[in-house]
């Protein structure tokens, strides 16, 4: 038996992209060159890149909602493409993924209490104490439960990602792939979602793949970081030790840009 | 001292819903002069881009202001025809840049009918428009001009729109959030794009954003908002090394930082309802240094010191020297 939760094994990912109104040229992207990560039972995995490096095609390779060209991902130790029946549902089920915008993911038509239920009875979750479940899962996320019989447009974006971490919950995950799960927020709003998500990686023992473009932000987050930069893994190493004695030239940038844009509150004794 | 150029004075804007009315901004004032640039910081909801709308007399129709002036370069911008208004004393960045042009024409289209407006001919504009883009670090402006927005990345639109907005030489640019959905790595070249035109053409600026920690970056002046208004002001660097105002030493422990690993304190729950009437400091429900019922029942007034002006009962009586900004 491995040790690893998730792997991606030599994973390369292509788009066919069209040019041009009338057609033309067909041109690849290759969104994922040659990617190779593996990801232990919890811990906190922070992946950081510039906007187009890959982070959320790798994301969807994890959680099977891609395909990858050529490699493999594998969920304890087998391939997922190889899963059947119980054991595909249970990796379906076990890695769960949250998006940066709420509400574009969550259904527009549907109240929160229907979103979460219908989550929870295609899990097989749903029964006599489901109405429990439903009070629990708002308050692991901090939210009223009033706000159950809500739509997501009724609720600020940081309720509606709130929202999606409950829905992200409720199957009983084992890894949560979080992408760039802050990003639309305010900061604010930012500081009480990350405040959330460490708190939850502790009370259920989670295992977290935290993607930004914000360095700062994914060092906050995470034990170990893994940089990308147009498709490949640039440099990966534990959180201290990349931002204190970044390798890659590009890792260098990526912190340099943030020291100069943030150096008064840099300084701040606290 | 210089005359200011834009003088907002005792600001009330609402939007007026079926139900209820939205007081979005109850009472701003501030003055910049030539030059001067302004960073108005704040949560999501708490008045910001009504602000901004209402200097660069874009609101949408259902917003009245309620009281107050605005005046630019002296002009009372309120009484004067918004068409004289609009890009040449003030332009305006909005948030969203990718709706921001019609995707059916060409951004040399564009430049031909923004600075036709004003009189110029074809060619001509489209030579302003080509000077313009090269100053902004567009190695191929003609390139530009031949484009229409899709053609464009995210970062090359934004310097597109902050091209246009300077082009009819306006007094006053605001920017709203021209920093928050861009990624990091964007965000450093916004910020110096935002520098180039404050010091190449001399213009006053006001730049919206929710990132306090941004501020002395792009910003002489920050103003914190909350629910509203203006809840303390003064030279950015000085407010973020020593911030007054409960709320604004809270946004500041709200961001991460990267060099030390700080643990971030989040400011619990959410800004009020500007649909709602508001008794006392706004700030009250949610603030940590809470003196007793006064902040519950009394709108704290303005305390001065250093160049800064703070809105909070905790200095009440306080001397000018008890708060050395
Ligand atoms: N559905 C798609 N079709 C075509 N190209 C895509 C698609 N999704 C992503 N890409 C391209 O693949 C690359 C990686 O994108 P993505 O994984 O979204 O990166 P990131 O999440 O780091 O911004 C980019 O060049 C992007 O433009
Ligand atoms: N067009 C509108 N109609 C009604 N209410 C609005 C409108 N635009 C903004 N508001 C309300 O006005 C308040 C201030 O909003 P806004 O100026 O957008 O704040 P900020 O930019 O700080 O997020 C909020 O309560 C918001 O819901
Ligand atoms: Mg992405
Ligand atoms: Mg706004």
């Amino acid at each position: 038996m491995t040790r690893y939760l998730l792997e991606a094994l030599n994973v390369s990912v292509y788009y066919a992209l069209k040019r041009g109104l009338l057609g033309g040229a067909i041109y690849d992207v290759k969104a994922l060159d040659d990617v190779t990560l593996r990801i232990e039972e919890g811990e906190s995995l922070g992946i950081v890149g510039e906007s187009g490096s890959g982070k959320s095609t790798l994301a969807k390779c994890f959680a099977g909602l891609i395909k990858p060209a050529s490699g493999k991902i594998m969920y304890k130790g087998r391939d997922i493409y190889s899963l059947k029946g119980e054991d595909y549902r249970e990796y379906r089920r076990s890695v769960q993924i949250v998006f940066q915008n709420p509400h574009t993911s969550l259904n527009p038509m549907m109240r929160v209490r229907d979103t979460l239920k219908d989550v929870l009875k295609a899990s097989g979750k749903w029964g006599k104490d489901g109405e429990r479940k439903l009070a629990e899962l708002m308050k692991a996320v901090g939210l009223r439960e009033d706000i159950l019989n809500m739509y997501p447009m009724e609720l600020s974006g940081g309720q509606a990602q709130r929202v999606a971490i409950a829905r992200a919950l409720a199957v009983e995950p084992k890894v949560l792939i979080l992408d760039e799960p802050t990003s639309a927020l305010d900061v604010s709003v930012q500081a009480q979602i990350l405040e959330l998500l460490k708190s939850l990686k502790k009370t259920y023992g989670l295992t977290y793949v935290f993607i930004s473009h914000d360095i700062a932000v994914v060092r906050y987050m995470s034990d170990r970081i893994v940089v990308m930069h147009k498709g490949k893994i640039v440099e990966e190493g534990p959180s201290s030790d990349i931002i204190e004695n970044p390798k890659h030239e590009y890792t260098r940038s990526l912190i340099r840009d943030l020291i100069k844009l943030y150096a008064h509150i840099e300084e701040i004794s606290t | 001292m210089k005359d200011p150029m834009l003088v907002v004075k005792n600001l009330k804007v609402s939007y007026k819903l079926k139900d209820r009315v939205v007081r979005a901004v109850r009472g701003v004032s501030f003055k910049l002069v030539e030059g001067q640039s302004l960073c108005i910081v704040g949560e999501s909801g708490c008045g910001k881009s009504t602000l901004g709308y209402a200097i660069s007399v874009s609101l949408p129709p259902n917003a009245v202001i309620e009281e107050g002036e605005i005046l630019v370069n002296g002009v009372n911008i309120l009484k004067t025809d918004p068409v004289t208004v609009r890009g040449k004393l003030v332009s305006l960045i909005p948030q969203d840049v990718g709706a921001a042009l019609s995707p059916l024409n060409t951004i040399g289209e564009v430049f031909a009918d923004v600075l036709g407006s004003i009189g110029g001919g074809r060619d001509s504009s489209l030579k302003v428009a080509s000077d313009i883009l090269k100053s902004l670090g567009f190695s191929d402006p003609q390139r530009i001009l031949k484009s229409y927005p899709h053609e464009l990345s995210g970062g090359m639109l934004q310097r597109v729109l902050i091209a246009l907005a300077i082009s009819l030489n306006p007094k006053v640019i605001i920017a709203d959030e021209p920093t928050s959905m861009v990624d990091a790595s964007l965000r450093r070249e916004v910020v110096d794009l935002i520098n180039t035109i404050r010091y190449n053409y001399s213009v006053t600026t006001i730049i919206i954003t929710h990132d306090i920690a941004i501020a002395p970056s792009l910003c002489d002046i920050t103003a914190v908002m909350y629910a509203g208004k203006i809840v303390e002001i003064g030279p950015s660097k000085s407010l973020i090394e020593k911030p007054l105002h409960p709320y604004t030493k809270m946004l500041s422990k709200s961001i991460p930082r990267i060099m030390k690993l700080v643990e971030l304190k989040p400011i619990p729950g959410l800004p009020p309802d500007l649909g709602s009437p508001i008794k006392g400091c706004p700030f009250a429900p949610r603030c940590p240094d809470v003196v007793g019922d006064l902040c519950y029942n009394v709108e704290p007034e303005e305390y001065r010191a250093g160049g800064r002006s703070v809105y909070c009962h905790l200095y009440g009586g306080a001397s000018h020297d008890t708060i050395s900004a």
